[in-house]
């Protein structure tokens, strides 16, 4: 009986398929396995493990170090933390408000929003490179030169190099996410609009009691994913300041965890340096922790309380 | 009652509108005066200090001087920086189980950084929009316990965010003897998974299966299927999948400094460009560190001018829509 079945089920063609299959699917699936399950797995495998040079190659043992230098750094990093929340903070109040309204008015086809479009999705055009190199000569040297000032603003106090930043980072940071929301709100019922618009509801109604509330799902796959990278934005920083950090510095710089992570990583080896793999790997578990431990709850929150279209 | 409401109307669009024109003249401004920055020679820029201005060329004590600023007009910055651009790659030397893996430092100029640009962004992304329509194409139309099992850990996958695991993937590539290499930029490109396979998914679980039945009853091969039917099918949103990674790679510095940085992309010369005066890095001033930029952005705005209506569509509706 079972022996029909499976050849019942495993017909010539289906064989075909499942071999044409299996040939498609084998080295996506390998590499996909690789550097998604191996390299986590690793991560947190390191994160236990302290490297040390022998005679044949280096060698590993377990160790609880790493775990501790993390949490360490991670507790006593009061303004890397405030300042990665102050710049997802930027990001989920202005850039994301912003979008939604800019979205709004090119969803609704209002005047020259087919311009607008084009210019909100050109710093997607240009590298971050581009735009930071033309921003920080105007910052400096440009800003300089007008005011009579004897420092740039990337040169002066810790906060005002920061909200030179922000100020970048939200100034380009229209792009993709306006599409998006474009998108979703042109795909919003025609009648609903029309019926409300019977009503007299004034566009600013309009955006607010439909717009808002029937883009709100894509607007929490946006706030999601901003938190999700509160620890690894870099706030364009490596860009601006080169890799260069507060050890030793004469100028303080402001310094986001992402940035820290990154220039620590480009640093880093197995052993003999400051910071190694493995450090780093704990504290990248460290980071997947608190995140995953904070945002799958907040978002269920966020669709329990947040606006219904109903 | 009617007059109220379109005053409110207008106020509420006049301040979306005032904002996108502050918005829009901010970017073509930048953008603008970059471009004309680069057509300036070094001292009219530095030297008199002639930032808004147009080129200067007649106030010149000499006839060279002058000439200087008329080449520079001419885009003698932008034939400067395509001859003269050299950029010194940094040695590189790391562990790795079959022991020390030494790679020395080398000259490289801008054809250099532009081939690995294309190996990195076009090669690269290429397979990546390739291998993201396969697998939607598989996980869509073939039926096995596989696919929703892929279908399902992708879309688990993305809803987790798992940050920080670069330091091991380093670790692991240099283990395989993979790291800094051109085989490793092609593995990593050559991958699927978030945003894009679900596109992927939801067109050809939305494609109907008459064309490739009606091939299969002709005898057409599954291999054949994929070939002549569904990759044609599919051309425009690979395409434009294609088109949008490409922007993104072009423009990526980083991911080749940390994996590949002995192979440096163009972008990657021009962060350098921009940061390292003279030394390892061969520019002479502002001006033509702007020409640089405006090299590195020329090919991104070439795609979007040539294909402006299928980017900006293909993200109209749906996200992307085919």
């Amino acid at each position: 009986m079972s022996n029909s079945v499976l050849k019942r089920r495993m017909s010539p063609r289906t064989k075909k398929r499942l071999a044409f299959y299996i040939g498609m699917v084998s080295l996506p699936l390998i590499q996909y396995i690789f550097f998604v399950f191996v390299v986590n797995f690793n991560s947190i495998a390191m994160a236990f493990q302290e490297y040390e040079l022998g005679d044949n190659g280096y060698v590993t043992k377990l160790t609880f170090d790493n775990f501790a230098w993390a949490v360490d750094l991670f507790f006593n990093s009061g303004y890397m933390i405030r300042t990665s929340f102050i710049a997802a903070g930027c990001n989920i109040f202005i850039v994301l408000g912003l979008a939604m309204f800019f979205s709004y008015y090119c969803a609704k086809k209002y005047w020259m929003s087919g311009l607008f479009r084009v210019v909100l999705y050109a710093p997607t055009l240009f590298s971050a490179v581009v735009f930071s190199i033309l921003y920080k000569f105007l910052a400096n040297d440009v800003y300089m030169e007008y005011t009579g000032a004897t420092l740039g603003l990337f040169d002066q106090d810790i906060n005002t190099q920061l909200v030179v930043l922000l100020f970048f980072n939200v100034w380009i940071a229209f792009g993709s996410n306006v599409m998006i929301f474009v998108s979703t709100m042109s795909s919003i019922d025609v009648s609903m609009v029309e019926s409300a618009q019977l009503d007299g509801v004034t566009p600013f109604q309009e955006f607010i009691y439909i717009y808002v509330p029937t883009t709100y799902s894509t607007l929490l796959t946006f706030i999601i994913g901003q938190l999700a990278v509160v620890f690894t934005n870099q706030l364009c920083m490596f860009t601006f300041y080169q890799g260069i950090g507060n050890e030793g510095g004469v100028m303080l710089r402001p310094e986001t965890f992402g940035y820290y992570f990154f220039r620590k990583m480009l640093l880093a080896d197995y052993c003999g340096v400051e910071v190694t793999y493995s450090k780093l790997a704990a504290l990248g578990v460290l980071f997947s922790v608190v995140l995953t431990s904070t945002i799958l709850p907040l978002r269920k929150l966020l669709i329990k309380y947040g606006p219904k279209t109903e | 009652m009617s007059t109220t409401k379109k005053s409110k109307i207008s106020i509420f669009k006049i301040i979306i509108a005032t904002v996108l024109i502050l918005y829009a003249l901010s970017i073509a401004f930048v953008i603008g005066w970059g471009f004309l920055t680069s057509l300036k020679c070094t001292m009219d820029f530095s030297d008199k200090r002639n930032y808004f201005g147009l080129p200067n060329l007649t106030d010149w004590p000499t006839l060279t001087t002058k000439e200087v600023a008329k080449d520079a007009l001419l885009f003698g910055n932008y034939a400067y920086i395509w001859k003269n651009f050299t950029y010194t790659v940094e040695a590189n030397s790391y562990y790795s189980k079959s022991g020390v893996i030494e790679v020395g430092a080398y000259d490289t100029n801008i054809i250099s950084l532009l081939f690995n640009s294309f190996i990195f962004a076009g090669v690269g992304c290429f397979l990546q929009a390739l291998c993201q329509m396969t697998m939607g194409y598989m996980c869509a139309k073939y039926k096995f316990k596989m696919s929703s099992i892929i279908y399902t850990t992708i879309v688990v996958m993305m809803s987790l965010p798992i940050v920080g695991s670069q330091p091991a993937e380093i670790a692991l590539l240099k283990d395989l003897g993979l790291y800094n290499s051109y085989l490793c930029m092609i593995i990593h490109k050559f991958c699927f998974g978030g945003i894009h396979f679900l596109l992927f998914y939801a067109f050809f679980s939305n494609m109907s299966n008459g064309y490739t039945e009606a091939a299969e009853i002709d005898g057409a091969s599954q291999l054949r299927i994929y070939l002549h039917i569904i990759i044609p099918l599919s051309m425009k949103m690979v395409g434009t999948i294609f088109l949008l990674l490409f922007i993104n790679a072009w423009n990526d510095y980083q991911t080749p400094l940390v994996y590949y940085p002995s192979f440096p992309t163009f972008a990657y010369g021009v962060f350098r460009m921009s940061t390292v005066t003279g030394g390892t890095v061969n520019t002479q001033g502002t001006p033509q560190r702007f020409a640089g930029c405006m090299i590195l952005a020329l090919p991104a705005l070439v795609i979007f001018v040539c294909f402006k209506n299928i980017l900006m569509g293909s993200l109209t509706t749906g996200g992307l829509k085919e």
